[in-house]
């Protein structure tokens, strides 16, 4: 079910008003609750891939109750590889089976060999590599006795199924939503109230700002043969806003709606094309991820304890690795690799830790400094995203080619004033409200009414004529 | 939770009033054109902006003319089931022209319109999908993606108070014939956009043969009567063989488009005509229908 669709619209009223009305006097029953309306909400798509979702959910309840029961160490090993195995298996299976086939048949061909094994077509289930990253943050959390394994079997399933963000996060560690379901949900007016705002915002990112780029990006990346070097730079900076309002605008309505059954889920995204340096628009992107690669995979190969080459080697493993959970091509890998070589020289030198901060804080212009090195970090993201959305290798470099060819300073096609326009007032609005944990929590501190109440009329307004109310555009993070 | 719920008990009302004001100031205006039609007729005339000129003229002959604005073969697929089942339909004269089978014709249509004629249990989609289309969509137009685009229209038309139609039938005849050239490409740019036809169409165009051919009622195709100009540019962009596509099927065609090629006068922009033509096309379609052949040919060469 997607977010942006009358389904949706019919299923959160219905679901809220059970959960809150009929289901609050009895926890188990609430979860219950959810478990019911998660599984309905994603067999919407594929009722066969709820199989996966259960078993994937049974294999890690039993893992976890067999892990507080065992105390020796080569036992518990046992198990904690059982679930990894099961989880990554299934990943591995579902979303690269035919991407190494495909690559071992051409290095066998490369040394003269012969493969006649055909490739199988897979369809790659909604949502698995976020829901396979929850489940093994918890089988790794109970392992490492950094969680209480749960005895409540309703409570897990909801944990692992939670509709907000089963199929596109935030990827939830156990120990921040797990207990959640533990204790009875008590309803506030002031978090609901700022949940509603912040699904407002997360489909206007989605539905105005994703859909309008998404459009013109996919024009000039469907036919980056027939364009110049300017209209590529255009496209790729489609693709730019195009990623983030879809993204992060997921990510938005996930929280906003969470917060309506009162729960609290991680922050995915905090202004990144804000950001000064790389290393701080990673700790601004899919920050779920990112911290889930950080605690489950940096630190256990060490992290940045052992030198400088250790931090190196640890640090490109990372951004490969998360190139790769993107998908099952060579352009996620480069474009992993290219982030690392970006992050390179401020590891080098120390400088990965230098803006902890969001820019200009209390202030409504960034220095000029600062708005350079935003200007140098954006640019170098944007030429990132052509690994990212071209189709394959030779297509993100002919583009590149042609980026940096003279072509470079022909005027651009498909300069549309409406969507700069609608871009401006976007960026200007995450701009001012910045500092706040989403753009219109600023709301929360203006006094009037009248102010308020323009500026949602306003959004809704720009959704409904401006919006491409079109189904058919899934949010790109569905396919990871 | 009081305070909240009153909260969104206000937004509803207010979410229900602009549904309201935009469905009876916009939408129901659209909608009752769509649904004003003879429903005592046995030949329907099912074409999209090109049977609008007819009007009601074509009742005098006894034909229905059942067309509407941008109706796609998706539509008129609709259309012609709600026909077999509601009427004694007995004979379906269809317009075949290339850009019906474009893919722009895919993304404008009226499937938001003609829900009106599907029944909520059709076997083409669930019953839930239907009931969203033919209540949901219908009635909030919120939900409607095509809503913005009436409202910008009749906002525009509002504003600019001048019928299209009239204003155009005394233009196409005036322009010069560069002019006339620069227009006709820029149609055309618009309906062949893209150089594919649309595998979708040409599904339901097929549906439409299946569906008539079991309850046999008879097909005839139609090509509208366009102008000089817009013929001769036409040529450039024309890809797709419809003649072939309905040669195979054995449905008579009536090639219209040439025939009022010196009268200019007859047409409100390049390839529609205007109330003129309209009548004088009625006249003509009736009597050719009458006299149909196997395949009919207007050529006026």
């Amino acid at each position: 079910m997607l977010f942006n669709s009358i389904d949706f619209a019919i299923f959160l009223p219905v679901v809220f008003i059970l959960y809150w009305f009929f289901t609050n006097h009895n926890l188990k029953l609430q979860n219950l609750l959810i478990v019911v309306a998660s599984y309905l909400f994603y067999g919407w798509w594929d009722w066969r891939f709820l199989s996966l979702i259960l078993f994937s959910t049974l294999v890690d309840y039993t893992i976890g109750v067999l892990l507080s029961k065992e105390e020796n160490v080569t036992k518990r090993k046992i198990f904690l590889w059982t679930s990894i195995i099961v989880n990554l298996g299934f990943l591995g299976f579902f979303k690269y089976y035919n991407f190494f086939l495909d690559n071992f048949k051409t290095a066998f061909t490369f040394f003269g060999g012969e493969i006649s094994s055909g490739s199988l077509h897979i369809i790659l289930p909604v949502g698995i590599s976020f829901y396979t990253f929850q489940t093994l943050s918890y089988t790794i959390d109970v392992y490492n006795k950094k969680l209480e394994p749960t005895n409540d079997f309703i409570a897990f399933t909801a944990f692992v199924s939670f509709f907000p963000q089963l199929v596109a996060g935030p990827i939830e560690r156990a120990s921040n939503l797990l207990p959640q379901f533990y204790i009875k949900r008590k309803f506030e007016y002031s978090r609901a109230v700022d949940g509603l705002r912040q699904i407002l915002w997360g489909l206007f990112k989605k539905i105005v700002i994703a859909d309008n780029c998404a459009e013109l990006a996919n024009q000039i990346f469907n036919n980056s043969g027939e364009y110049s070097g300017s209209t590529l730079v255009l496209g790729a900076l489609f693709f730019t806003f195009q990623i983030y309002g879809d993204f992060s605008g997921y990510s938005d309505i996930a929280i906003g709606t969470s917060r309506l059954f009162g729960f609290d889920l991680m922050r995915n995204f905090a202004f990144p094309y804000f950001s000064r340096d790389i290393a701080e628009f990673w700790r601004r992107w899919h920050i779920s991820l990112s911290t889930w690669f950080r605690d489950y995979l940096y630190i256990p190969l060490g992290g940045s304890q052992g030198g400088m080459w250790m931090k190196i080697r640890n640090t490109f493993i990372i951004f490969i690795v998360s190139g790769f959970w993107h998908g099952a091509n060579w352009t996620f890998v480069i474009w992993g690799l290219l982030n690392a070589i970006y992050f390179l020289p401020l590891l080098i030198t120390n400088n990965n830790r230098n803006n902890l901060h969001i820019v200009a804080e209390g202030k409504f212009l960034p220095s000029f400094k600062d708005f350079i090195k935003i200007s140098v970090t954006f640019s170098l993201t944007v030429l990132a995203w052509v690994f990212f959305r071209a189709e394959n290798v030779t297509h993100a470099f002919s583009i590149l080619a042609e980026i940096f060819s003279p072509s470079i300073v022909e005027s651009p096609k498909f300069f549309d004033l409406k969507i700069f326009a609608l871009l401006i007032f976007f960026l200007l609005i995450e701009w001012v409200g910045k500092s706040y944990h989403h753009p219109l929590h600023i709301l929360d501190s203006v006094k009037s009414r009248l102010l308020k109440h323009t500026l949602y009329l306003l959004i809704l307004f720009v959704i409904y004529f401006y919006g491409k109310n079109d189904v058919t555009l899934d949010f790109i993070y569905f396919q990871f | 939770m009081r305070k909240f719920i009153k909260k969104i008990v206000l937004f509803f009302a207010f979410f229900i009033l602009i549904n309201a004001i935009i469905y009876f100031l916009f939408i129901n205006d659209t909608h009752n054109d769509y649904n004003d039609f003879n429903k005592n007729g046995s030949v329907y005339l099912m074409a999209d902006s090109h049977g609008e000129a007819l009007k009601k003229y074509p009742d005098d002959f006894g034909i229905v003319n059942f067309s509407y604005e941008s109706d796609s073969y998706f539509d008129i697929e609709r259309k012609l089931n709600f026909l077999i089942k509601e009427t004694n339909i007995k004979k379906i004269v269809i317009s075949i022209d290339n850009h019906c089978f474009s893919n722009y014709r895919e993304n404008i249509n009226n499937i938001d319109k003609s829900i009106y004629f599907e029944s909520v249990c059709s076997d083409n989609a669930s019953a839930y999908e239907n009931f969203k289309n033919k209540y949901i969509r219908y009635y909030f137009p919120v939900f409607n993606s095509n809503s913005p685009t009436i409202i910008k229209i009749d906002i525009f038309k509002m504003l600019s108070n001048r019928k299209q139609g009239s204003a155009n039938l005394k233009n196409w005849n005036s322009l010069t014939e560069s002019e006339k050239t620069k227009q006709s490409i820029s149609r055309l740019e618009v309906q062949f956009e893209s150089k594919k036809n649309s595998q979708k169409l040409l599904d339901h165009f097929a549906k439409i043969i299946s569906i008539a051919n079991k309850n046999k009622v008879e097909i005839i195709a139609i090509k509208f009567p366009i102008s000089k100009n817009y013929y001769k540019n036409l040529m450039k962009f024309d890809s797709l063989n419809v003649d072939h596509l309905l040669k195979d099927k054995k449905i008579k065609i009536i090639d219209f488009q040439k025939v009022y090629f010196d009268n200019d006068t007859f047409f409100s922009d390049a390839d529609h005509l205007n109330d003129i033509g309209g009548l004088e096309f009625s006249k003509l379609l009736n009597d050719s229908i009458n006299k149909s052949k196997n395949s009919i040919n207007h050529d006026k060469n």
